[in-house]
């Protein structure tokens, strides 16, 4: 084998899938030849520095899901498939503020029957009294269907600015939230008149880079929202406790329950994704 | 589920009969990755954003024709690597059209163009990797190499799903790789000449 043929099998000889006759003929090759040796050594550095290619951080732009709407949009003009609602959810609405946190198509639906089946409860009262979420592909959707009149008011967790209000008279509310922003986005939602409300992170358009973190239950939220892209619920009374967290697993519900276990919060992820944290 | 638990073929399925908010969490699932790779490519966020909105038209549009042989992401980057190779060759041809010729080589196209007194591109390229690293000397190889440097060391795809995404043999892959990497170690080196002038 000569020093340039050597060289096809610098990859090779580096992953171990050369042939075993392949194998010597390479290293006799490479113990012969000074400038080969310099090569290959130079070449096993270059691998180890594209290695850390991976771990490259790389910010998205608050530009990008617009500019993927907006292509979108002009392919489905050019196929005359009318105006193009579905998406809207693609777009940053940044310049709304907590608009951006979007409840889309707010619907009471009359009448409706719906198999929901699942926990994400609050208000304390029978099951159709109850507050539930499910998760629909990238929206979380709230869903509420009192036995009397109620108003369900959603407020920012940050600002306490309200965003939404809705007035409930037998009516079904089934109301889709996303968020189109880049940063996870908090909001409390809570039915009027009962003590309990929740508190609903929904993941933004990046994963946030943090590593680890300290703050309050309800900083604890955003953070899993934001890193896992999930969304998390938390029903606690008191979401100002202060924890400690760490990403350190792929697991939500592992990480949550490193930080929570010890101060009487339970953990669940639900099959459809969403990860609810409970004091009780 | 969440988007980022639900199945990509689920999805996909949904997506094909029609269900537009299944297209919508597909997108929304892999914009990030696609972006990732796309700005690993390009260097320019506007670049890598165009590069991903058009890749994401050339889905939705071929959407009812991906039979699931192979992965979704496989497919994304396939779609990828070909919307930033169309944009950068109609770059080129905006550019030089009517001094070029292309010769078509193995590892894709390769511009001869007439002599030009401005800088070269060998010059132009000293200058940008003495001023950079790892990641801009790969910004340097030609757009091919680059694609699959980028796909095998930052995206860790394994070079059967590089062969399924650029639709090469796998024996190809690897010996275009392995020239790839030793391009860009002559790269590297003569970045560190030049420091030690």
């Amino acid at each position: 084998m000569n020093p340039s043929k050597a060289r096809d099998f610098f990859s090779a000889y580096y992953e171990g899938n050369l042939e075993v006759g392949l194998r010597q003929s390479f290293e006799i090759t490479l113990r012969n030849d000074a400038t080969l040796q310099a090569d290959y050594a130079a070449f096993v550095e270059t691998i180890h520095q594209l290695d850390a290619l991976k771990h490259e951080e790389i910010p998205i732009p608050i530009f990008l899901s617009d500019r993927i709407a907006t292509r979108l949009e002009e392919a489905q003009g050019k196929q005359r498939f009318g105006f193009p609602l579905w998406t809207n959810w693609i777009r940053g609405l940044a310049v709304a503020g907590l608009a951006a946190v979007a409840f889309i198509g707010a619907l009471p639906l009359f009448n409706g029957r719906h198999d929901v089946g699942m926990s994400g409860a609050i208000g304390g009262g029978s099951n159709v009294d109850q507050l539930q979420f499910k998760v629909d592909g990238s929206k979380l959707i709230v869903l509420y269907q009192p036995s009397s009149a109620k108003t369900v008011v959603v407020t920012s967790a940050n600002t306490n600015k309200e965003i939404s209000r809705f007035t409930l008279d037998g009516q079904r509310l089934e109301s889709p939230i996303e968020n189109s922003l880049s940063n996870p986005a908090i909001m409390k939602i809570q039915v009027l008149g009962d003590k309990a409300s929740a508190l609903v992170a929904i993941p933004g358009q990046s994963i946030p880079k943090a590593k680890s973190g300290e703050g309050s239950v309800q900083d604890l939220a955003v953070a899993l929202a934001g890193h896992y892209r999930i969304p998390v619920v938390v029903e606690a009374a008191d979401v100002t406790h202060h924890v400690t967290w760490s990403f350190s697993s792929n697991d939500p519900r592992q990480t949550a329950n490193q930080a929570l276990s010890a101060d009487g919060f339970s953990v669940d992820v639900r099959p459809d994704g969403l990860l609810e944290i409970l004091d009780r | 589920m969440s988007e980022s638990f639900l199945d990509d073929q689920l999805l996909i399925s949904r997506a094909q009969s029609g269900d537009k908010s299944a297209l919508n969490a597909l997108i929304r699932k892999h914009e990030v990755r696609a972006y990732q790779y796309a700005f690993r490519l390009t260097r320019n966020p506007e670049e890598a954003a165009d590069v991903v909105a058009d890749a994401f038209v050339r889905i939705y549009h071929a959407m009812h024709n991906f039979k699931g042989q192979s992965a979704f992401t496989t497919w994304m980057y396939r779609i990828l690597t070909n919307c930033y190779l169309d944009i950068r060759k109609k770059e080129k041809n905006r550019t030089f059209t009517s001094l070029e010729a292309v010769l078509q080589t193995q590892d894709g196209e390769v511009e001869r163009q007439i002599e030009d007194p401005a800088p070269s591109p060998y010059e132009d390229a000293e200058r940008t990797v003495r001023e950079s690293s790892v990641e801009s000397a790969v910004s340097l190889l030609p757009e091919y190499q680059r694609a699959m440097i980028v796909m095998y060391h930052s995206e860790s795809m394994t070079y059967e799903e590089i062969a399924a995404a650029l639709d090469l043999p796998v024996g190809t892959v690897k010996s275009r790789l392995n020239r790839a990497r030793i391009s860009l170690r002559e790269l590297l080196v003569r970045d560190e000449e030049l420091f030690q002038i």
